[in-house]
């Protein structure tokens, strides 16, 4: 059974996307940390190669296989947990080649071997920018399949845009689509096959070019590996478009973050527009790291200076709060730009002061969030 | 003379975009031609009103990576029609797209293309964030190890020269005080230098003013008082006393640090002088390393 299909015991996902530096990863962990605490078993993947995820949690380091994190104490009859994992690009890659050659009647593990030792295939598979989004799909396929979480939160890197990641299913079936791969697969019949003598001529016109560039070595090395592969791209394509399915469907959200700047809002904006116009279901915007102190109109407020304040401090207090000013108003109008194009409160978090490693810390992030279920019931879904 | 370029790179959120901004304006006051290329195919257009209020109102140069591929075949075959040809070809794209190391290699000609061009003068990059800084500077090695002979071979050799001549290509590897890891930015200088890239003094950008003394700030953090103005106040300036000590952290590794404050009234209520002041003192600096 298909992980996607309705009514199949389903995982709830959590996606927490926006531009870099906006503290995604902290608030995955602190919404994973506070799931796990009210019972959910759940898994927090982040794809991002920086170890932010697992300083954040306080671990050594995260590998492709979920480590659990000791989340104290469990109250009593709280059979929630915690784990954490990191996308490791090149073994799920591996992993798919060994399971999908030895699916396969036309390709066995001699074929797993042969695809794995092309350079080629190395280098693709190393490669975080052109595997990564393909790769997040076969693992979070994985992880659904497995029927071991509640609850599964995914922190995207911020160098590797959300649109990159959603295309990532309709590329590869479009590549599987061209004449190309049949083309590298068998040159000579692709050609020969269907149509003109000119169709022909072109191709290996096409090809003795390609060669030009590359150089013979790379191009038996690209055409090797492509033909190895077409086999298996099918099924990849296959989960690939399970797990889209999964996260258009409820109970799935995208949680977007946002500074309160303005570049940081106009991003989150336009990346919001774009998901709903996939379908997918977005929870309000969070604007994260606000400044502490609420903007008032009245600018700053007089107050009385104790006898012990030390020379200089009423000037001081003037100085840093007109500039605590000019931050707050810029807060304020940005946070109120993202609420009229969203007709949505945005989800407002304070610059709290996260020590890496310290999960109480992380409960107090947890604490300025709402609970999961009210955040899914949230979220509005694009048609 | 040819031109110079500062690939500039660090985490996300670290103000990489708003650095090259201040940097190609300090040039551009310095009497310098400069281009500011964007790597990122998709423009912050939203955010130029405020540029324009700081006085920052420049517009990037986008990679426009198919016509970068064309140029890039074009320069290869010295003939714009074999190029058109290949590109019209579906089998084309598959294999420029499954050949790792190529989409990088076309945008580093691109960008070797477009400093050409400007010949004397500053071509700023708006570089991709630390995890695929090095990835991008890598490709000429990744494509030779592949391929060693054609025209490609050919192509990613006179890359690898341009990274490796600290008179021409250097990198400039941002922070803020917040998100700093002295060891991480470490290892991303030492990641781009493996690859031969020189690299300028490392920026600590958006750094709070420390205003008070040290008396101000113990009376600041005892006072009894949570009046939102004091309690404000107090996070303003324990921020800023945070930055300091993470400047002076940075300075004992590398002397030559260069320290950009953050700029208050972001959205425009400022004038951008301190903006200016910034991009001068930012440019001196950089150009001044070159040479």
């Amino acid at each position: 059974m298909s992980v996607a299909d309705p009514g199949a015991a389903r995982p709830r996902l959590l996606v927490f996307a926006g531009e870099g530096g906006v503290g995604k990863t902290t608030l995955a962990a602190a919404t994973a940390l506070k799931a796990s605490l009210s019972g959910l078993r759940v898994a927090v993947m982040t794809i991002d190669p920086a170890p932010r995820l697992a300083d954040a949690l306080g671990l050594e380091r995260l590998g492709d296989e979920p480590l659990p994190v000791d989340t104290g104490e469990p109250g009593p009859g709280n059979t929630g947990s915690l784990y954490a994992l990191r996308l490791d690009t090149s073994g799920t890659f591996d992993r798919m080649v060994d399971r999908l050659a030895g699916d396969s009647m036309t390709a066995n593990s001699s074929a797993a071997e042969r695809i794995k030792a092309n350079p080629v295939y190395q280098a693709v598979a190393a490669s975080t920018g052109s595997s990564g989004p393909y790769m997040a799909f076969q693992r979070l396929h994985e992880l659904a399949e497995s029927k071991l979480w509640d609850l599964i939160v995914v922190d995207t890197p911020p160098a590797l845009h959300a649109e990159e990641l959603l295309s990532a299913p309709s590329r590869l079936a479009a590549l599987l689509e061209t004449r190309a791969v049949a083309l590298l697969v068998d040159p000579a019949r692709a050609a020969a096959g269907r149509g003109s003598r000119l169709a022909r001529a072109t191709a290996t016109v096409v090809l003795g070019l390609v060669e030009r560039v590359t150089g013979a070595a790379l191009l038996g090395q690209v055409s090797s590996f492509v033909t190895d592969f077409a086999r298996m791209m099918e099924n990849m394509v296959e989960r690939s478009r399970d797990v889209e399915t999964l996260l258009a469907t409820p109970p799935s959200c995208f949680v977007l973050v946002s500074r309160a700047s303005a570049a940081s809002a106009n991003a989150t904006l336009a990346l919001r527009e774009e998901l709903l116009d996939r379908g997918f279901a977005v929870a309000p915007i969070v604007a994260n790291r606000l400044t502490p102190r609420p903007a008032t109109a009245a600018g700053v407020p007089k107050i009385d200076l104790s006898a012990d304040a030390p020379p200089g401090c009423a000037q001081l207090l003037e100085r840093v709060n007109a500039e605590l000013g000019l931050l707050c108003q810029d807060e304020a109008e940005v946070t109120a730009r993202i609420e009229d194009a969203t007709h949505a409160a945005v989800l407002r978090v304070e610059d709290l002061a996260v020590e890496a490693g310290a999960l109480e810390d992380l409960a107090l992030l947890g604490a300025e969030l709402p609970d999961l279920d009210d955040l899914l019931a949230a979220a509005v879904r694009g048609e | 003379m040819a031109a110079r370029f500062v690939y500039i790179t660090g985490k996300g959120g670290c103000g990489k975009t708003h650095l090259s901004e201040l940097l190609a304006e300090g040039a551009r006051r310095r009497g310098l031609p400069v281009l500011r290329l964007s790597l990122d195919d998709r423009s912050r257009t939203g955010d130029s009103n405020i540029r324009a209020r700081q006085g920052l109102a420049t517009t990037p140069l986008l990679l426009d990576r198919g016509a970068a591929l064309r140029d890039l075949l074009a320069s290869l075959f010295r003939l714009g029609f074999i190029a058109d040809r290949l590109l019209d070809s579906s089998s084309f794209k598959a294999v420029a797209e499954a050949a790792p190391g190529v989409g990088e290699l076309v945008t580093l000609t691109w960008i070797e293309r477009v400093g050409y061009r400007l010949g004397k003068g500053l071509v700023v990059i708006d570089g991709p964030s630390s995890g695929h800084a090095a990835a991008l500077l890598r490709s000429p090695r990744t494509v030779l190890g592949l391929a060693s002979s054609g025209a490609i071979a050919r192509a990613a050799r006179k890359l690898e020269q341009l990274l490796s001549d600290p008179r021409r290509f250097r990198s400039l590897v941002v922070a803020t005080p917040e998100d700093f890891s002295l060891n991480e930015s470490r290892l991303l200088t030492t990641e781009l230098a493996e690859l031969g890239v020189a690299a300028l003094p490392p920026v600590l950008n958006a750094v709070y003013p420390l205003h008070a003394d040290p008396a101000q700030l113990a009376w600041l953090e005892q006072a009894a008082n949570d009046d939102q103005t004091l309690v404000g106040a107090r996070w303003h300036q324990q921020r800023a006393r945070r930055h300091a000590s993470v400047i002076e952290q940075l300075e004992s590794a590398d002397r030559n640090a260069i320290v950009i404050p953050f700029l208050f009234g972001g959205n425009g209520q400022q004038p951008g002088n301190e903006a200016m002041a910034a991009a001068e003192r930012l440019s001196g600096r950089v150009l001044g390393a070159f040479s």
